[in-house]
């Protein structure tokens, strides 16, 4: 079931167009990537699904219904947290939680209980007292997301959540989001890193300049590229003559120390192991690179994902 | 050095790129002096000070003399001369004591002289005439008083020949002295050619003397010479309407014009504010929640009203206890005139944030309208030392009604009854300004 699409959404500023016919579909209880380069319209799409921008034009349904920013009863369906830290510097972790979880309307025990859950999400229990302004980049950050937990949203909006975060904490939110997943929770999550996009989402969509280029599963955008492969040897254990014959399997460019090779069109891997045994050469020295949501990235825009 | 240079550049390439900055930076010193000028390089003649104060004047005698003085009044560019008060149906009927102290009351005007019947004192030589006043303005108090007393020297020989004739005409009997009279007339007659008896003897006695001095001689200068001389002849009896009780006049009559710059500054700060709960994300998550727009305007507008009304009313408690300003009688009158005036203040602020773009805007626009509103509003100098058009407008400005309701509670000492007019147009204020600045946040940058 599809819970939030778009269709032909545009947004203009003065002078630069952010989005321009931008359409998606999000599957209810998908962890959707949206993986883009720096002003792709990421931030912009997520704050017109959060109310905070209108479109100029173009359609946003939520669960089949028309998202109308006034609308309560859809707000509470969804959380947002931002890629900046909004969060109240001069307040505690608490007291941002819980002002926060009563704007949402909660009180009492819910409300307690809800805190207590934000910040174990954020791994913050220890720290409930402290101000927001003594804590680390990364620790802001787990409290950015907790935040927009409070309120059990359908749907959680991670704008680029792990930027500035060590690989320790990151490890520690994506655990969390696919556990936020695993209960049902559709997360739509931006990123520019595409390892992230790689290793977390089952749904990707790839977004340049406010535009949908593709969206599919890992697989499905993978096959999208041309068939080539690319082999990597390290350049010393090749002599002259296996040079010469490593040339023959397409085009070979030198790069540091190893040599890379683009496969031509019929190249067939079995051919090239049996040349290797053939020459007596280690197949350990030789790395067969799988291709990446960067080269479909290259593919499709002709430029790379974090110019 | 380099590092200071080179950082000072950033500075001003900052600077530069914010155009309505730059305009501003160059527009609020020309408003300054702009207003500031109008107000000290008039054409009037009170140390480079135009001026036209309202001064009612009743002439309760019937003498035909006690009318120069208010011919003399009427010649004083700096003073508009009320004659007659209002009547029922607005007509205009004539004053008696009675409509010229209420139209002090009903704030038609702070100052009237009474010339009474009795003007001329009956023994020895000498005048009075009655001053009522509300001299809730320092500088027009002073300029008002300056004037009538330069009129009446200069008048004075006029005025006082009948009674200089009467006192002469005791003194040496009546006969005596019209003979004394008839025979220095046939002197001058005698002793001047073309000097017909007749003419002479019409022109004699003070009357007639002063008569002939005051069309050839007497002007202003000649008037405060004899300031000296004369001054224990006039006697003015001041009667103050408004404030005759209050322990420290000056400061009490400034401190609401104070009070009121101090809002307005406030909460220009709180309009920068904004911008920096903007910048910090805090209005996207806000907005992606339960929580429209004009809950944050509406929840900003709430605080900084409370928070005016304190430090305002912090002002007047300070000052209560520092300079002995009679706060406490007032508290109710001056919490409640707070209140509105804080909730203009904030609506103002409100607005700034609206119209600009940027904090260092809210902070230029702020600056310059509140210094313009400050001098044309009458928080500095009194509306009547301004040229007409800019009077006009200054009742315009939120700081006129400010101050105007910050006089009335605490020198005219109004109940809250009499405040209704002056509290219901800062009422008003509030309510179109927030109007105005909802409409203007729809399109400005403030939820971008
Ligand atoms: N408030 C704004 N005013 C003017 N232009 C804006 C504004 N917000 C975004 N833009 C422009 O819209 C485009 C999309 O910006 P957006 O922030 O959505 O990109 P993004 O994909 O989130 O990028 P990033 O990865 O850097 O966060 C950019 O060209 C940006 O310059
Ligand atoms: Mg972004």
């Amino acid at each position: 079931m599809t819970i939030l699409q778009a269709r032909n959404l545009r947004k203009s500023f003065a002078s630069t167009t952010a989005l321009q016919d931008l359409n998606l579909d999000i599957q209810s209880g998908s962890f959707f990537g949206l993986l883009g380069p720096n002003g792709a319209g990421k931030s912009t799409f997520m704050s017109i699904v959060s109310g905070f921008l209108v479109q100029d034009s173009g359609k946003l349904t939520l669960e089949g219904q028309a998202l109308v920013p006034s609308d309560i009863a859809q707000k509470k369906k969804i959380g947002l947290s931002p890629q900046h830290i909004a969060l109240y510097k001069e307040l505690s972790a608490e007291s941002n939680l819980k002002l926060f979880g009563k704007i949402y309307g909660l009180s009492g025990k819910v409300l307690s209980q809800q805190i207590e859950y934000a910040l174990e999400v954020a791994q913050l229990s220890d720290r409930r007292k402290s101000a927001v302004k003594e804590f680390s980049g990364g620790m802001k950050r787990r409290l950015n997301i907790a935040t927009a937990l409070m309120h059990k949203p359908k749907i959680l909006l991670c704008d680029e959540p792990t930027v500035g975060v060590d690989p320790q904490s990151r490890n520690a939110i994506f655990d969390t989001l696919l556990d936020l997943k695993g209960e049902g929770m559709t997360v739509v999550y931006s990123t520019h890193y595409m390892e992230e996009a790689e290793r977390l989402c089952d749904q990707i969509g790839i977004i340049d300049a406010g535009k949908i280029l593709r969206t599919g599963t890992l697989d499905t955008l993978l096959q999208e590229l041309p068939r080539t492969n690319i082999i990597r040897a390290r350049a010393a254990s090749l002599d002259e003559s296996n040079q010469a014959g490593f040339r023959q399997f397409g085009e070979v460019e030198p790069d540091g120390s190893s040599l890379q090779l683009k496969t031509q069109a019929d190249f067939k891997l079995s051919h090239f192991f049996r040349w290797t045994e053939e020459q007596g050469l280690d197949a350990s020295d030789f790395q067969i690179a799988r291709p990446s949501l960067e080269d479909l990235f290259l593919h499709l825009t002709g430029k790379d994902l974090r110019e | 050095m380099n590092t200071i240079l080179t950082l000072v550049r950033k500075d001003f390439t900052l600077f530069l790129k914010d155009k309505t900055a730059i305009v501003l930076t160059f527009l609020v010193p020309f408003f300054v002096i702009y207003i500031v000028g109008n107000i000290f390089s008039g054409a009037g003649d009170n140390g480079g000070l135009s001026s036209n104060i309202k001064l009612a004047v009743y002439n309760e005698s019937s003498d035909a003399n006690a009318e120069v003085v208010v011919e003399g009044l009427e010649a004083e560019t700096s003073i508009e001369l009320v004659r007659d008060a209002t009547g029922p149906d607005d007509t205009r009927v004539p004053f008696d004591r009675e409509s010229i102290r209420q139209g002090i009351v009903d704030h038609d005007y702070n100052f009237a002289l009474i010339i009474p019947q009795d003007y001329l004192k009956q023994e020895g030589i000498g005048l009075r005439i009655e001053l009522l006043s509300n001299p809730k303005n320092q500088i027009e108090t002073q300029i008002i008083n300056g004037l009538i007393q330069k009129t009446i020297f200069t008048k004075l020989p006029q005025l006082m020949s009948s009674q200089l004739d009467k006192y002469q005409r005791e003194l040496m009997g009546d006969t005596q002295y019209t003979e004394f009279l008839d025979g220095f007339a046939a002197l001058i007659s005698l002793s001047y050619e073309g000097a017909e008896y007749e003419d002479v003897r019409g022109n004699m006695g003070f009357e007639g003397l002063s008569k002939l001095l005051s069309s050839g001689t007497a002007d202003s200068e000649s008037g405060e010479n004899s300031g000296g001389l004369i001054d224990g002849m006039i006697e003015i009896d001041e009667d103050q309407v408004f404030g005759k009780e209050i322990e420290n006049p000056y400061l009490t009559r400034m401190i609401g014009g104070y009070a009121i710059m101090f809002l307005l500054f406030a909460t220009t700060g709180s309009a920068a504010s904004l911008f920096e709960e903007r910048n910090d994300g805090i209005f996207l998550r806000l907005l992606s929640m339960p929580v429209k727009r004009t809950h944050i305007l509406w929840s900003k507008f709430i605080f900084n009203t409370i928070l005016g009304v304190v430090q305002a009313l912090t002002l007047f408690v300070a000052s209560s206890f520092l300079f002995n300003v009679e706060v406490f009688p007032n508290f109710l009158n001056l919490l409640v005139v707070s209140l509105f005036a804080s909730a203009a203040c904030t609506a103002f602020g409100m607005l700034l944030a609206s119209i600009s773009k940027t904090p260092q805007q809210a902070q230029g626009f702020g600056t310059l309208l509140i210094i313009s509103m400050s001098a044309m509003g009458g928080a500095w100098f009194p509306l009547s030392m301004m040229p007409e058009p800019m009077q006009v407008i200054g009742k315009f400005t939120l700081v006129y009604w400010g101050v105007e309701s910050y006089l009335g509670a605490l020198w005219e000492e109004a109940g809250l009854i009499a405040l209704i007019p002056e509290l219901s147009v800062l009422a008003a204020i509030a309510i179109g300004l927030n109007l105005l600045s909802s409409w203007r946040f729809k399109t400005g940058n403030l939820f971008r």
